[in-house]
């Protein structure tokens, strides 16, 4: 039984100690390097392009591949919330009862203890102490004005023997660690919320089309429903003159049961929300749709129109080969719309090339084959890409970040003063009395010397000044 | 126009790393006088400058705040570098720290100015980038950033320092250092400055993040390496360990976060490279 409570005891020793936060820090930071120079969930053909085969499957052993899911980076991360939780709590009863109940009297050995102490001694002329205690408080109260706490200390007949007066300013500053170390564990847990309730998906909506279904970015094949419909009723793109796009805008209606419910033109930057989702404009291009060629046989002389969608072929009317609509570019070597075509050749291999709309005459006057081709048109959409997120967690993020600047901003910008006076009869003669002022601060130590210089040369100036 | 003047600041910080340096060796009021104004004077002129590229950019109807490629960056981290230093010199009066700290914003300057990986144009901005997140993200990051420039430099002399005062060692150039109690004072002080400020300009680009592409952290290594970064500064304010040295360590994770991540690796904040 005693054994237990030892190694229990030891437990908690072991989580709150100070050198397991600074080794799990300095781990965090070594190990998180990792992910940062091994690319991160790429596809196997991918790492084979630049690492052996038995190098990669080492690394996806030690979960170097998604190394920021796996579950080792997982367990630091863990063990640092635990100590984070068990170091604050261990010490927060003591900071709490410092904060709630501070020492408002000033005695000889407490006043040792204050890296700011002074004292004088003070003729009566004829004031007593409570007389001059008054005096002592009407001060103080110009200086800091407020919140003095006044303590005094009675003999046995009655006699007022002490007056102590304390006062603090930024007491706060003393939990600004507390809420920091809070904001971490809230933005923790911000993150689990949403990697468990969250999803992160995509669309591709081409303009004019409706959808109400997504993919995730782990499973491209299983569809999500929306529980409502989208449209994206166009898409617009601008460039500058150096060919960067400039801005790309999407015109989104989003259907709920068949009724229209929200109209808005997205871009970067600027989302649309419904529903618990949010669609994010990430990215565009076009789908050459249906294309339509015509070819040419030089040998028979015939012409013949085809129609096929890109990525399909087509048999030739002459029935000898094919043609492959292989790829379509909006604005190939800005020589405008065109088309990359594979054609097999009669001994067999294949030979590809690009048709232009703008230049009909392309094919015929540059590649003089038995076959030329003319792209007569190309039934072209712009479809809008489309990030989307549900991610429930992010408000809780968001506050803890704002606990964590302002935890930061009270720690380590708002300095804790405190200040004692105490005012008592000097044992040594009669008529004259001891006043004693400590201070401590716990940050800026030069200017607190000043605030202290200033208390004290009031405290001799209006109180001795008069002798 | 602005691209000359931030040449000929670049000369004026060299010129000042120079004369701080030589202040080292003299020890002359008169000396560290002479580095400050030249300094300050730099210091004016950049800022003259920044404005000026800023209203160019207008003028080109491409206006946007100068902080959007490696050039405009660098400059305005050496901007900020200055601005801090300067702070603390007045405050503290230790001119003995320009000769660690100005090299940093010389440097800086020298790079921008004359590497030819570095497009000193005035560039459009991409989509991603117009928002109003993009000034307070990069400035607080960036004043963080000098904060711990500012605060590396103090941790060398302090090492110095301290390797002096345990030989017991009593002349020399370091003996005029303030004692390695006051350094390291300012070592956390500086410190206490730029971690806020880090932690600020990495929430500021996680919710821009967010707001842009739909999440706030995807461990891109731009993110990373500023979590990096964070956490060393961090092990830092726990104090009880060689604070001098992770000053330095927080500061190199900076200089990879900032430069590093963008030369060598790969990712989603690729505005930097270029």
């Amino acid at each position: 039984m005693k054994n237990k409570q030892s190694s229990g005891f030891s437990l908690i020793a072991f989580f709150s100690s100070l050198k397991l936060t600074i080794f799990l820090l300095i781990t965090l930071a070594t190990v998180s390097i990792i992910g940062t120079v091994i690319p991160q969930n790429e596809f196997k053909e991918q790492y084979l392009r630049y690492y052996q085969e038995s190098t990669y499957e080492l690394f996806k052993k030690l979960g170097f591949l998604d190394m920021y899911h796996s579950w080792w980076f997982t367990a630091i991360l863990v063990l640092f919330a635990l100590n984070l939780i068990v170091c604050s709590c261990k010490h927060f009863p003591r900071t709490w009862k410092y904060f709630r109940e501070p020492v408002t009297t000033l005695s000889d050995s407490f006043l040792l203890t204050l890296a700011h102490e002074w004292r004088t001694r003070i003729n009566a002329r004829g004031r007593r102490l409570a007389d001059l205690a008054g005096e002592v408080a009407n001060l103080l109260s110009t200086f800091w004005p407020g919140n003095w706490q006044r303590h005094e200390e009675v003999d046995g007949d009655g006699r007022l023997r002490e007056v102590h007066f304390f006062a603090q300013r930024g007491r706060w500053s003393r939990l600004g660690v507390y809420v920091v170390h809070s904001s971490i564990i809230v933005i923790f847990i911000g993150g689990i919320i949403g990697s468990v309730f969250g999803l992160k998906g995509y669309v591709n909506i081409l303009e004019g089309d409706k959808t109400s279904t997504i993919y995730t970015r782990n499973d491209a094949r299983t569809p999500v429903e929306l529980g409502f419909t989208i449209e994206c009723r166009s898409f617009k793109v601008e460039f500058y003159d150096n060919g960067a796009p400039k801005e790309y805008t999407s015109d989104l209606v989003i259907y709920q049961d068949g009724k229209k419910v929200l109209e808005k033109t997205i871009e970067v930057n600027h989302p649309l929300s419904y529903g618990g989702y949010t669609f994010y404009q990430s990215s565009y291009g076009t789908t050459g749709g249906r294309v339509r060629l015509l070819v040419h046989d030089t040998k028979t002389g015939k012409e013949a129109t085809l129609t096929l969608a890109i990525g399909n072929k087509v048999t030739l009317p002459d029935g000898e080969a094919w043609v492959l609509a292989a790829q379509y570019e909006p604005n190939y070597m800005n020589l405008g719309p065109a088309v990359r075509l594979v054609l097999p050749t009669a001994d067999g291999k294949m030979i590809q090339f690009w048709v232009f709309q703008k230049y009909p005459q392309f094919d015929r006057q540059n590649r003089k084959g038995r076959r030329y081709f003319v792209l007569e048109d190309v039934d072209r959409r712009y479809y809008t890409g489309l990030q989307v997120t549900r991610d429930p967690g992010v408000w809780v993020v968001w506050l803890g970040c704002t606990l964590m600047v302002g935890g930061l901003f009270v720690a380590f910008f708002i300095s804790h003063r405190r200040l004692w006076v105490r005012l008592r009869p000097d044992p040594e003669k009669e008529n004259r009395f001891q006043l004693a002022v400590g201070g401590s601060a716990n940050k800026n130590q030069p200017a607190f010397e000043k605030e202290f210089a200033h208390l004290t040369s009031l405290l001799e100036e209006k109180l001795k000044g008069k002798q | 126009m602005n691209t000359h003047i931030f040449s000929i600041v670049t000369f004026i910080y060299l010129a000042g790393m120079v004369v701080y340096i030589g202040y080292l060796a003299f020890r002359s009021k008169w000396v560290s006088r002479v580095a400050s104004l030249i300094l300050l004077g730099g210091w004016l002129l950049q800022s003259f400058a920044i404005a000026l590229r800023w209203y160019e950019s207008y003028q080109m109807g491409i206006g946007h705040a100068p902080m959007s490629n490696l050039y405009e960056s660098l400059v305005f981290f050496s901007w900020t570098i200055i601005l801090i230093y300067l702070i603390i010199e007045y405050k503290y009066h230790l001119s003995i720290l320009g000769a660690f700290v100005t090299p940093f914003a010389a440097m800086g300057m020298a790079y921008a100015s004359i590497s030819p990986q570095v497009n000193e144009k005035i560039q459009p901005l991409v989509p991603a980038l117009q928002s109003n997140w993009l000034i307070s993200h990069v400035v607080t990051c960036f004043l963080g950033y000098a904060a711990f420039a500012v605060s590396c430099g103090v941790s060398i002399t302090y090492i110095l320092k301290k390797k002096q005062e345990e030989k017991g060692k009593k002349t020399g150039l370091l003996a005029s250092f303030p004692s390695s109690d006051v350094l390291d004072d300012l070592i956390y002080k500086t410190i206490a400055v730029g971690f806020p400020l880090l932690s600020i300009g990495i929430i500021t680009g996680a919710a821009w993040a967010n707001y842009a592409w739909g999440t706030y952290w995807s461990w891109d290594p731009k993110e990373t390496w500023s979590l990096i970064t964070w956490f060393i500064y961090a092990a830092f304010l726990q104090r009880g360990v060689k604070a001098a040295m992770l000053s330095i360590f927080g500061f190199v994770a900076v200089l990879f976060t900032y430069l590093g991540v963008n030369l060598l690796l790969s990712g989603l904040h690729s505005y930097g490279a270029g």
